[in-house]
């Protein structure tokens, strides 16, 4: 009965692993962040349902019920959010719904003689399927709500927005292509990489700039998911498993911030490494694995991706570029936040920051540890015999690194005083129930109020219908 | 013998009698008014249930007075009927048990029982527009059922309910007028108004006639359930009806009209080979009123008439459902129409009793009302939940079957549009729900709220809050969906029921 629903192979044994891993971090952390008892027992239940719901999508062995737990995982992250910030949580729930619309039919479809298995499915379905499953994991074009959404809601929700929620849509992707090549995917992969970098180095509100790189690094692992072959998955996962951890920690960081000084402003944001060293310290390893610079897990994740980009060249140095971006993005973090002198007034004495600090150091360890024994995790997923501490290797990682700082030096000034915005489709966030609210006039204004308007469209219609049947 | 035809027609005269022996009852003996009240509707519930047991297994025929096959009066249930009479005993029950349970001592209590004779009546005219096998006399218990409900509307009295009756009685007097007509042409075309008989000679009835005849019916029989475009008097009069008739009215009238709409087409109007099919454009319209519904509800500052608006969407979606053409679409209609029945009966009930405690029909005075009745607002958030179509309540089974059925049939659009709405309807309940279990100034509202008194008819609101996770399982149990399946694929085959029919008229 049980296999007949749910299937435990190594993969998404490694992605269940990561969220009760995550989960657990943010049940601690949520013990400092949220000050009343109720909130934080409120918290803590619906916590513990998003992560039985979270497995429950990963271990599904049918797209039905893959749908049906990530669309609960998706009602669950919605309360969570709503406990503070009811208008974001509204607009996630609104896009996310949309998104299972075309989740729903594909699913159907394909599963009109019977269930479906979580897998790859007939090509007239695809795309219907990959526009989905890409709303969930914000493809480029469909990631207008993950901005807001990603920085606006309290900071543990964020983290396991950035850190699971994505990913669950990155493993229907996977399943959906069953590691065959298709290009599209592995460009917009490039694409997103490169956009989401750009767009982070611009952004004014830290934990804008963090749901930025989300998009960045999203789109290393669908470029490589695109790419196919025999290494796609290991890669896929284990980068999955490494930015959901280091995006973790980075959100929590955030949210220590966002407590210990009342804002997430650059402008009004810096010196924190003084007052919170203990944070400044977390930050410091989570940036580097982001960054991917050798002795963490995001460099051996990183190196087993660009292994598997060996035939993509272009991709691969979109990606090269991407990285310098990434470097920049987290030296403008590390200088605009941590470093510098204070400007806003320190809200809280440390003591409050116990249960932060402490959930955020539950990640670290395993960033180090996959660092130091890179070729573990992907053993576990059955593929051996990579050497990750190469010359080459970690040559490009610390010129990519290097080059990033030196940018960002050189134009220091610059992204301090950016108020430019680019403009990204995520205003499409805000407009999105203004743009219902529009589609009602038009049918609103044949609700006139008066008998007359009704008797003429209803014979109207009458004689269209005589017309159409005879 | 116990389920004998003759629960049928019981199901239409106790209530018929009912409603005209309570007032006598009233005037002898005033002190039992409520007593006979509750009396009669759990016997009209009851009567209804045997009709419904009738019609399980083969369609049952009840011919009355034993008149010949063109003249006579013919009682039919099958199982596509005791569906509905399902929906229309429970809906019923529902709508009298907060309608008469909790009689207010108030003097305007005391004078709610007047509302028995033409709730009563109403009752008798579902009930015989579910089991009639006859144009004509479907024609009269939709007169019966119009005029009652015209009279109902109008009932609470306010300035908004009365010209939500008025506009009522002229679009659907305009609406029977085009039954009418389509009926007429049939008998001319036909010769015979039994529903066997005629569908038997639909093929000498010349092209012309039968494409009028079918947009008639079309017209009439959509208006009535409140089809785009047609749906212009149910925003109006199914909000402004006091709060037990808005009930029947969602949960139960509109159905009885589905209905029919439904057994027509099926009967007179089946695919036709080339052209247009009644089924095709019922698919077209049902996406329409789809999006026509959840639009305006979007911005409803009264929680009643976003509900109204939500019934023109659901109407939408049992027209896709039957569209398709298919057992599986058939089987996703009846279905939905059972969770939507629960579900709208529970949502008005909720509404209605939220808006006394508030004083007021807005949601936004709806505020920490969720703290002080945990678990009836569970309940409504439960219901909202199955009609927004969130798993795994019941709501979302039966639009996953309409889904199937549509992409079965190769239809993508209507299948995104049932998917949409799942979207667009998030959109204006989840708002009202924030309202109910939001946080902010609960202190103030709170003790603002606190004065008044209890919500009414909170047993009901929590056991129609446990069917939408109850009817999950009629889909998710595989028995219970067989059965559906098989409904769905008898109410697509005339030929069974015209059989039925036929062998019981010519023995």
């Amino acid at each position: 009965m049980v296999q007949r629903y749910f299937i435990f192979t190594a993969d998404r044994r490694v992605l269940a692993l990561l969220a009760g891993i995550l989960v657990l971090a943010a049940a601690v952390y949520g013990q400092g962040y949220f000050k009343k008892t109720g909130e934080r027992r409120f918290f803590s239940g619906f916590l513990f349902l998003f992560l039985l719901t979270v497995l429950g999508a990963v271990f599904s062995a049918l797209w039905l019920g893959f749908l049906i737990f990530i669309e609960l995982s998706t009602v669950a992250l919605f309360i969570l959010i709503a406990m503070k910030e009811r208008n974001v949580a509204f607009r996630y729930l609104a896009v996310q719904l949309a998104g299972a619309a075309f989740l729903l039919a594909g699913i159907a479809g394909a599963g009109i003689k019977g269930p479906v298995l979580f897998g790859p499915v007939q090509p007239p379905f695809f795309p219907l399927l990959l526009a989905g499953l890409g709303v969930k994991s914000a493809l480029l074009g469909l990631h207008f709500w993950l901005p807001e959404a990603h920085g606006k809601s309290p900071a543990p929700v964020s983290a396991l927005l950035s850190g699971i929620a994505v990913k669950t849509g990155v493993f229907g992707l996977l399943l959906l292509t069953g590691g065959a090549y298709v290009p599209s995917l592995s460009a917009a992969g490039a694409a997103m990489a490169l956009w989401g970098a750009f767009q982070a180095l611009l952004q004014r509100d830290v934990k804008r700039l963090l749901a930025y790189s989300t998009i960045s690094q999203l789109g290393y692992i669908v470029a490589a998911l695109g790419a196919g072959g025999v290494l796609s998955v290991p890669a896929v996962l284990y980068h999955a498993v490494t930015h959901g951890l280091s995006k973790g920690m980075l959100f929590f960081c955030a949210g220590i911030l966002e407590k210990a000084y009342g804002t997430k402003d650059f402008s009004r944001l810096g010196g924190a490494a003084e007052r919170l060293p203990g944070t400044c310290i977390l930050f410091f390893i989570a940036a580097a694995s982001m960054i991917g610079l050798p002795g963490t897990a995001g460099f051996a994740s990183k190196a087993l991706l660009k292994a598997s980009l060996i035939d993509f060249p272009l991709v691969s140095a979109c990606l090269l570029v991407a990285n310098i971006g990434t470097a920049m993005v987290f030296c403008k973090m590390s200088a605009f936040a941590f470093g510098g002198v204070q400007k806003s007034r320190y809200l809280h004495s440390p003591e409050c920051f116990r249960f932060m600090n402490a959930g955020t150091a539950v990640l670290a360890p395993l960033l180090l540890f996959s660092g130091f024994f890179p070729g573990i995790l992907p053993a576990f997923l059955g593929s051996t015999g990579h050497s990750f501490y190469t010359v080459p290797k970690c040559g490009e990682s610390l010129l990519a690194a290097v080059c990033g700082v030196f940018l960002f030096l050189f134009l220091k000034k610059r992204l301090r005083a950016s108020a430019t915005r680019v403009r990204d489709i995520d205003v499409m966030s805000e407009r999105f129930p203004n743009m219902i609210g529009n589609g009602a006039r038009i049918v609103q204004r044949l609700q006139g109020g008066f008998l007359r308007g009704y008797l003429l469209t209803a014979a109207l219609t009458a004689l269209i219908l005589m017309h159409l049947f005879s | 013998m116990i389920f004998s035809g003759y629960w049928m027609l019981w199901s239409i005269l106790f209530p018929m009698t009912a409603a005209f022996v309570l007032q006598l009852m009233h005037h002898f003996a005033p002190g039992r008014t409520r007593k006979w009240l509750l009396f009669s509707a759990a016997a009209t519930a009851a009567a209804t249930l045997a009709a419904a047991a009738t019609g399980c297994g083969k369609p049952e025929v009840l011919h009355i007075g034993g008149w010949s096959a063109a003249l006579g009066i013919l009682l039919v249930t099958d199982r596509l009927s005791a569906v509905f009479l399902l929906i229309s005993a429970f809906g019923g029950a529902a709508a009298a048990w907060r309608a008469f349970c909790a009689l207010p001592e108030t003097s305007a209590g005391k004078e709610r029982w007047r509302f028995c004779g033409l709730f009563f009546i109403l009752w008798a005219a579902i009930n015989g527009i579910l089991v009639t096998g006859d144009l004509f006399n479907l024609f009269v218990f939709f007169e019966i059922l119009a005029v009652s409900t015209y009279v109902l509307v109008g009932a609470a009295m306010t300035r908004e309910s009365l010209e939500a009756g008025l506009k009522y009685l002229v679009l659907g007097t305009v609406g029977a007028l085009f039954l009418l007509l389509g009926i007429a042409l049939l008998y001319m075309g036909g010769g015979v108004l039994n529903f066997a008989l005629l569908s038997s000679v639909m093929d000498s009835i010349p092209r012309g006639a039968r494409a009028a005849a079918g947009s008639c019916i079309v017209v009439g029989l959509g208006l009535k359930m409140g089809m785009f475009p047609f749906h212009f008097w149910l925003p109006d009069a199914h909000s402004t009806a006091s709060t037990e008739v808005s009930m029947i009215l969602s949960g139960v009238v509109v159905k009885a009209s589905f209905y029919a709409l439904l057994r027509v087409t099926i009967l007179f109007f089946p695919d036709v080979r080339e052209g247009v099919s009644v089924l095709n454009v019922l698919l077209v319209l049902g996406v329409l009123s789809l999006f026509a519904g959840h639009l305006p509800a979007q911005r409803q500052a009264d929680v009643k008439r976003m509900l109204a608006w939500s019934t023109v969407a659901h109407m939408g979606y049992l027209l896709v459902g039957i569209g398709c053409a298919s057992p599986l679409g058939i089987a996703g209609a009846l279905f939905h129409a059972l969770n939507h029945a629960a579900a709208k009966i529970g949502l008005f009930l909720g509404a209605g009793s939220f808006s006394a405690l508030a004083g007021a029909g807005e949601w936004r005075s709806f505020q920490g009302l969720g703290r002080r009745f945990p678990g009836e607002s569970a309940a409504f958030a439960l219901l909202a939940g199955s009609l927004i179509g969130l798993p795994p309540l019941s709501g979302f089974w039966s639009k996953w079957m309409i889904i199937l059925a549509a992409m079965e049939k190769g239809y993508w659009a209507a299948a995104l549009a049932v998917g949409a709405g799942t979207a667009l309807s998030c959109a204006y309940y989840v708002p009202v729900l924030f309202q109910l279990f939001g946080s902010q100034q609960i202190e103030e509202s709170f003790k603002k709220n606190a004065l008044s008194g209890s919500f009414q008819s909170s047993r009901l609101m929590l056991g129609l809050g446990a069917t939408t996770v109850f009817f999950a399982l009629l889909y998710l149990v595989p028995e219970a969906r067989d059965q559906f399946l098989s409904v769905g694929s008898a109410a697509l085959s005339p030929e069974l029921y015209r059989s039925a029919v036929l062998e019981a008229l010519i023995p």
